[in-house]
């Protein structure tokens, strides 16, 4: 009896950590392009699935409408145009149970930089009467908390999900300039098998710097045993360089601590999820 | 800048033909001989075919050859789009309509989309073909446009053991 409670405890304590280090990398988080690169005299449009899920590229829970019970979500995705503005048209994202899906049209030459809008979202921690974490959305001023809460931080999360699409020719992508982000020399829709690839990570338009760890893991990780993710770590100008194997979709996820100087906020996180698309040589 | 470039190389060409009026610079040309395999499938599409030229560095020269039908379909040409599609050029006096099965010679007088003279020395052969509802082959040879000489090159499915001849006069 005593073992089955010590092993109660482990295994509580085992969960708990999980559920820490679970809150601070957070799900996976993606955009899936139709297509990547297109060429043509009309105007195109492509589709964007999105949805949060660890099975890379294959949906599980869809982003929620603003409005509970909406179909659709005005505010969920933004294009920048290669001319750097955002496109006027409203992209509205369908909400699909396990993914949302929007059309966006692209009319002109160059590439589009299509992102979920970023909302910065507050998350207060505490620990309450039994000591245990728990977690409130909301600044710590603002979220309702028991009385007697220890322990109490607001963290400001910013996460960038984003991807590229270019349309009969590429352009330098526009910069979002808010949060992390991807950017060259590579261009993000000029990838091919068997060669080098070059991006600098930056944090809010410039660069993130050194040390950090980028993830990157190629889609369809349902069929295979192994995520295979590979992992690289920023250099002094926050620039790393891959060199693809195979064909395919890739997400690129990373993240990075920041000082907030914001009132009542203790610490900033910023996340990063990119689409990628590897084509074979 | 590249407009300066090619600034440079007209002037040092005309340099060339002013103290050299009567002995021709070397003129590479060549000579593709590629064949399309008639394949037992059903439904069949005729590729789209792109054949070109770029420096060791992988910058396109020239195309030579392109068999196409719908501009929405350039981009699965994947490396000839790459590397040459989505520019600005005009590839009107080299593109043609796709073509069935058979041997096909594509005859190249030396000379890039401009009609300027493409200067002699070492480049990069590609030839790419991809079918709808089929499979993609994609060929890259380095070839020394100073010298004659003949090579074999061979695609996997969808172009068959074709023939690459440099000549020079």
């Amino acid at each position: 009896m005593k073992i089955n409670l010590l092993k109660t405890a482990l295994i509580g304590a085992l969960s708990l950590s999980a559920l820490v280090s679970t809150s601070a990398s957070a799900h996976g988080r993606w955009l899936l392009p139709s297509h990547t690169s297109l060429s043509g005299d009309k105007a195109h449009y492509v589709m964007i699935d999105a949805s949060i899920s660890n099975e890379i590229f294959a949906p599980d829970k869809a982003f929620k409408p603003k409005e509970k019970g909406a179909e659709y979500d005005d505010t969920l995705l933004m294009a920048l145009a290669p001319n750097g503005e955002p496109v006027s048209e409203t992209i509205r994202a369908y909400y699909l149970k396990r993914k949302s899906s929007a059309a966006v049209s692209l009319t002109e030459q160059g590439t589009y930089h299509i992102a979920m809008t970023q909302k910065p979202m507050y998350m207060t921690f505490y620990k309450n009467e039994e000591g245990k974490r728990k977690r409130v959305f909301g600044k710590k001023a603002d979220a309702k908390l028991p009385s007697n809460a220890k322990d109490v931080t607001t963290t400001k999360v910013v996460s960038t999900v984003d991807t590229f699409v270019s349309r009969n020719g590429t352009s330098k992508p526009a910069l979002l300039g808010l949060g992390l982000e991807l950017s060259g020399p590579t261009h993000p829709n000029d990838l091919f098998v068997g060669e080098q690839a070059r991006f600098q990570l930056l944090q809010d338009g410039k660069s993130a710097g050194k040390g950090i760890e980028v993830s990157i893991l190629k889609g369809d990780t349902r069929y295979r045993n192994e995520r295979g993710e590979v992992k690289v770590t920023t250099d002094k100008d926050g620039m790393f360089t891959i060199t693809w194997k195979e064909p395919g979709l890739y997400l690129i996820e990373t993240s990075n601590k920041v000082k907030v100087n914001e009132e009542g906020v203790d610490a900033g996180r910023y996340a990063l999820f990119t689409t990628l698309e590897v084509a074979p040589e | 800048m590249v407009k300066f470039k090619l600034f440079i190389s007209a002037t040092l060409l005309l340099v060339a033909a002013f103290f050299q009026t009567s002995a021709h610079a070397q003129t590479p040309q060549l000579e593709v001989e590629l064949t399309l395999p008639d394949l037992d499938v059903q439904p069949y599409h005729r590729p789209y075919v792109a054949v070109w030229l770029e420096t060791p560095e992988r910058k396109h020269v020239t195309t030579l050859a392109l068999w196409v039908q719908k501009a929405e379909w350039f981009k699965d040409l994947r490396q000839w789009w790459r590397k040459a599609g989505k520019s600005d050029a005009n590839f009107d006096g080299i593109s043609g309509a796709t073509k069935r099965a058979g041997t096909y010679t594509i005859n190249w007088q030396g000379n890039d989309l401009d009609g300027n003279p493409v200067k002699p020395g070492k480049y990069l052969l590609n030839i790419e073909v991809v079918r709808e509802e089929g499979g993609r082959d994609y060929t890259r040879v380095e070839l020394d446009l100073t010298k004659s000489g003949k090579l074999t090159i061979d695609g996997k499915n969808e172009f068959s053991e074709s023939f690459v001849t440099v000549s020079t006069k």
